[in-house]
């Protein structure tokens, strides 16, 4: 980091000139092109001697960014339609489908929701559906990036009405906690490393920290509507007065563990503290006027998402990036402050760039990035070539995240129409987040880290093998995809190739079609499993139920098939 | 792993042999040697051929809650303070502890007392956190936790089974100690230990045949997708299965002990993640945690203690007696702590609030010194009259005991050197004993 704060500034401007410079060819209001993406990775990949591998197969493309865009794998019939297309433009297509489903806005919510409350625990008794609602909803109307973000900075007013209070809730309107998240996740600045002490290697001082966090000093939250003892909504408001303090320590001190006089005397301290010495707003180290009756936060979300901090739009595209390839093009994606992003600047910076321009359209730039032959190109590689995916020449294998993953057996395993039936049932507080939580713990179980992904441990290895969730997922029902492979054809062959193109998206090799095939023939029974019953059937009547069950045992094997390759790399990372 | 048997695309293309049996399915994968099969006798031979390196182990019994000092190893009867508790003498002269912990009060001669504890958290998760990993949270960092810390110290990689258990409750993971240390959970050790077996409509053979097709799926696709992401699902599932086959599971089966070994524990879920905890080390499991929760106890203080040492007594004592029988408490180190302690002051529900100044803990064995007590507390029990002890110097003496340097620096992810215990961290001196 330099010494000198000037630089800071100037640093910027030097960097767009740069960009400018180097993409003279495109005209200056031109909107970025998928083409121009690729025509700037590829340049860099001239430069550095790369070949990249070839392009995904149709299968993997329609799969990753499936996952990419909703976090939920293609269903059995939306693979076959897709796979069949002859139509040229299929991917695009695909593409605009998929910003348009809803699933979209729901991924979205889950991902920034949890990095959100990281780890914090949202009081158990307080409803998540407004929460949830404001987020989808947002994210599906495609909502100005920038507004979003004003929304949540300064959202006031009662929880179960405007569910933008997410993240003062889920802070418990704590100062300094707001400041680390606020500045962390909408402008890259790992800012928390000072909150104790000043930077030792640059030039941030504690106060840098503090100053932002007097923005939220006046904002409170309190109970505010209970029935039958369950909090229906808490209440956001910003006090007229209040100043920030450094704490001791940098740490408000918990008041828990005292006594009632030595809290008194702490509360007596702060105050006194505050009236002492007051640490007036600053952003990013200069300080902020704010007048008498303005609302500090306000004046905060404003300056944080005005053209001017270039950080903030450099910060949404770089995570945006992140998102479809795995890694941002400046890492980490929460600490870019000050950094350029080496060859990949001019890169980061139109995408930027086409973000304002496009009026803070998240979707645009999602659109941009899934129609680039970059992010089209396989994760086939023969060598172990971690360095190709590191430039973006190869797709990088990457974990799913537990809810991901989760939903992605239940869609594989229940077909898509129970899949969605379950899905209506489950409220957000129901079955599926106790299933998740389980899942989450054999993730890893830390009270309170959040576990970002499936990182193959013993635990989830035991549990992917031989968890009863798993086994129940697997147990054919009238509904079920196994259910419907037995359904739609008696030949084995066709009902190997069903339970691929379930599992995997994609069609089986011809040496695992014969060693699905030798698999079934070995196994008792496997080859005689009959046409159970007729597509037109009523599925729900209890004698095809009843007949099911005693299909099961024919069943089996393709239970293990599917069991299988529910277990293999190919179905638990996103590629 | 033996990468010379992946196979690769020309060899998938022909497939198995129209006629292969499962038995054929079976030797091919053992041929393979993957591991995803079992052969109990390799596996033997591999555990034997490991000889237990002289290393030091470690059983953490975790006080969930904030165990009461007044009503555990600093009772203070006959002040108003103290309450109803009562103390009786123990094996270390002149030294009191509550009267409620009748067998621990006979093993303390060969433990250590700590009455000076102090914390700089004092709410229960930020508590925890440094109960379990000697560090304040930071926003920036996870810290390992202690067992994180002992498998990748002390731990042996190629043992069956992971290196850090921790019963009745999550612990904390290894932070940027990586994956491979995290704790690996029982929930209770009176039930069955949970996947791992296979589920219940999978019988032995089917699940054998399962890994059998798993393994063919998984070759050919780390055939054409090679990397890091990939080595580790294999590494994961090899561990998972060798796991789930080796002779070692047996630890975890309770029954084996007799019923008088098991009933000294106690029936409760501690006192037999006691006894768990026992076989574990003794098998060459490096670290186990053992939860008691219920220690917050802001209402009803009294009641609720009182049952809380019914069941911590007998487990902790037997647990002593039985490292102590079998020559393992040298090697042994034992350390009952929870996140803080409760205030001396009674308030109206009978119940003690929150309390970081001035609580307890107990540890020994490990080769310590014994029979020492540390630090003190006044009459009334709101002050610390002598030595205060902080956490990272109770972490410091902990490393130390185990023979691991508390200044082991790593660097974190974000490419910050950091030591395992801050460098502020003094350590308890008394308690080391000179070689």
């Amino acid at each position: 980091m330099p010494k000198n704060r000037s630089i800071r500034f100037a640093l910027p401007i030097l960097l767009s000139l740069y960009a400018i410079s180097i993409s003279q060819a495109r005209a200056e209001e031109q909107d970025l092109s998928s083409s121009d993406i690729d025509r700037m990775v590829q340049s860099i990949w001239k430069s550095k001697g790369i070949e990249p591998v070839g392009p995904a197969s149709a299968s993997e493309y329609l799969r990753r960014v499936y996952f990419d865009l909703t976090g939920l794998p293609p269903s059995l019939d939306e693979t076959e339609s897709f796979l069949q297309s002859t139509d040229p433009d299929k991917r695009s297509k695909l593409v605009s489908e998929l910003l348009s489903d809803p699933a979209y806005g729901a991924h979205r919510a889950d991902v920034l929701m949890g990095e959100i409350i990281e780890g914090r625990i949202l009081n158990r008794r307080l409803p998540e559906e407004s929460f949830r609602k404001y987020f989808e909803s947002s994210f599906n109307q495609d909502k100005p990036y920038d507004q979003m973000v004003r929304e949540l900075i300064s959202a006031s007013g009662d929880s179960a009405e405007n569910g933008a209070t997410y993240l003062v809730v889920t802070h418990q309107a704590n100062p300094e906690d707001m400041t680390g998240t606020v500045t962390r996740l909408f402008n890259g600045t790992q800012y928390r490393c000072f909150q104790c002490h000043d930077d030792k290697f640059g030039d941030w001082k504690q106060t840098d920290f503090w100053g932002t966090a007097a923005f939220f000093a006046r904002t409170d939250i309190r109970p505010n509507e209970r029935m039958e003892n369950r909090l229906v909504s808490v209440l956001i408001q910003d006090r007229k007065n209040g100043e920030g303090v450094i704490p001791e320590g940098g740490v408000t001190p918990a008041l828990n563990g005292l006594s009632k006089e030595e809290r008194k005397k702490t509360r007596r301290q702060m105050l006194m503290e505050e009236r002492k010495n007051p640490v007036a707003p600053s952003f990013l180290g200069e300080p902020v006027r704010v007048g008498k009756n303005e609302n500090r936060r306000e004046v905060l979300a404003k300056l944080m998402t005005s053209p001017e901090n270039e950080l903030f739009a450099r910060s949404a595209a770089n995570r945006v990036w992140a998102d479809m390839f795995g890694k941002g093009l400046i890492e980490p994606v929460d600490d870019i402050y000050d950094k350029d992003a080496g060859e990949w600047e001019p890169l980061l910076d139109s995408l930027a760039k086409e973000l304002v321009r496009s009026g803070h359209s998240l979707k645009t730039l999602y659109r941009l990035i899934a129609n680039t032959q970059t992010y089209q190109l396989t994760s086939e590689s023969d060598e172990d070539s971690e360095d190709l995916a590191s430039v973006f020449a190869r797709s990088r294998m990457r974990a799913h995240a537990p809810e991901v993953l989760l939903d992605s057996i239940l869609m594989t395993t229940q077909g898509e129409e129970a899949f969605q039936k379950r899905q209506q049932k489950m409220d957000s507080k129901g079955p599926r987040d106790r299933i998740l939580e389980k899942f989450t713990f054999a993730f890893g179980n830390d009270e309170g880290s959040r576990v970002l992904s499936f990182e193959a441990t013993i635990p989830q290895a035991l549990m992917m093998m031989n968890d009863p969730i798993i086994e129940r997922a697997l147990k054919p029902t009238p509904d079920s995809s196994l259910g419907r492979v037995v359904r739609e054809t008696a030949n084995p062959r066709e009902r190997v190739r069903l339970v691929y193109l379930s599992a995997l998206s994609r069609e089986p090799l011809e040496g695992e079609m014969n060693d699905a095939l030798a698999y079934l023939r070995e196994v008792e029974g496997g080859r005689q499993a009959p046409l159970l019953v007729a597509d037109s059937g009523d599925r729900s009547d209890r004698r095809s139920k009843k007949r099911f069950q005693r299909m099961n045992k024919q069943m089996e094997p393709y239970q293990d098939l599917l069991w299988a390759l529910m277990n293999t790399s190919e179905f638990l990372y996103n590629h | 792993m033996n990468d010379q048997h992946l196979l690769n695309c020309e060899e998938s293309k022909q497939g198995v042999p129209p006629r292969a049996t499962r038995r054929s399915f079976l030797q091919s994968s053992l041929a393979a040697m993957i591991g995803l099969s079992l052969s109990e006798s390799f596996l033997r031979q591999a555990v034997a051929a490991n000889p237990k390196v002289a290393s030091k182990n470690c059983i953490l019994l975790w006080m969930d809650g904030g165990p009461s000092q007044m009503e555990t190893f600093d009772p203070k009867p006959g002040t108003q303070n103290g309450g109803p508790t009562r103390s009786i003498k123990t094996s270390i002269p002149g030294v009191e502890i509550s009267a409620h912990l009748p067998q621990m009060a006979e093993q303390l001669r060969h433990l250590n007392l700590i009455r000076s504890m102090v914390s700089t958290e004092g709410s229960h998760q930020r508590a925890k956190y440094l109960g379990h990993t000697g560090y304040n949270p930071q926003p920036t960092i996870q810290h390992p936790s202690l067992g994180a810390i002992v498998s990748e110290e002390l731990g042996n990689p190629d043992f069956s089974l992971p290196q850090f258990v921790s019963i009745g409750g999550p612990s904390f993971g290894p932070g940027y100690l990586g994956q491979e240390h995290a704790p690996f959970v029982v929930n209770d050790p009176r039930k069955k230990l949970e996947n791992a077996e296979p589920p219940q409509s999978v019988d032995r053979d089917r699940f054998q045949s399962r890994l059998a097709i798993l393994d063919r799926m998984e070759r050919r696709f780390a055939s054409s997708h090679s990397g890091s992401k990939v080595r580790d699902h294999h590494d994961a599932y090899r561990q998972a299965v060798r796991f789930m086959n080796a002779p070692e599971m047996a630890t975890f089966d309770l029954e084996q002990e007799p019923s008088a070994v098991r009933s000294a524990y106690g029936d409760s879920q501690f006192g037999q993640g006691c006894l768990m905890a026992r076989r574990l080390i003794e098998t060459g499991v490096r670290f186990v945690e053992v939860t008691l929760r219920g220690w917050d106890t802001h209402q009803d203080n009294f009641t609720r203690t009182t049952a809380l040492c019914e069941e911590l007594d007998p487990a902790f004592a037997t647990l002593v007696k039985e490292l102590l029988e079998r020559d393992l408490w040298d090697s042994t180190l034992v350390v009952w702590m929870g996140e803080f302690g409760r205030k001396p002051r009674i308030d109206a529900q009978d119940g003690r609030g929150h309390w970081t100044t001035g609580w307890n803990v107990v540890m020994g064995g490990g080769g310590l010194e014994e029979g020492r007590v540390i630090g003190a507390t006044s009459s009334d029990g709101e002050e610390v009259i002598e030595s205060q002890v902080g956490i990272p110097d109770l972490y410091h003496a902990i490393l130390t005991g185990l023979g691991i340097d508390p200044f082991t620096e790593y660097l974190t992810p974000l490419r910050r050197p950091i030591t395992f215990v801050n460098d502020k961290a003094q350590g308890i001196p008394e308690l080391i004993r000179s070689a």
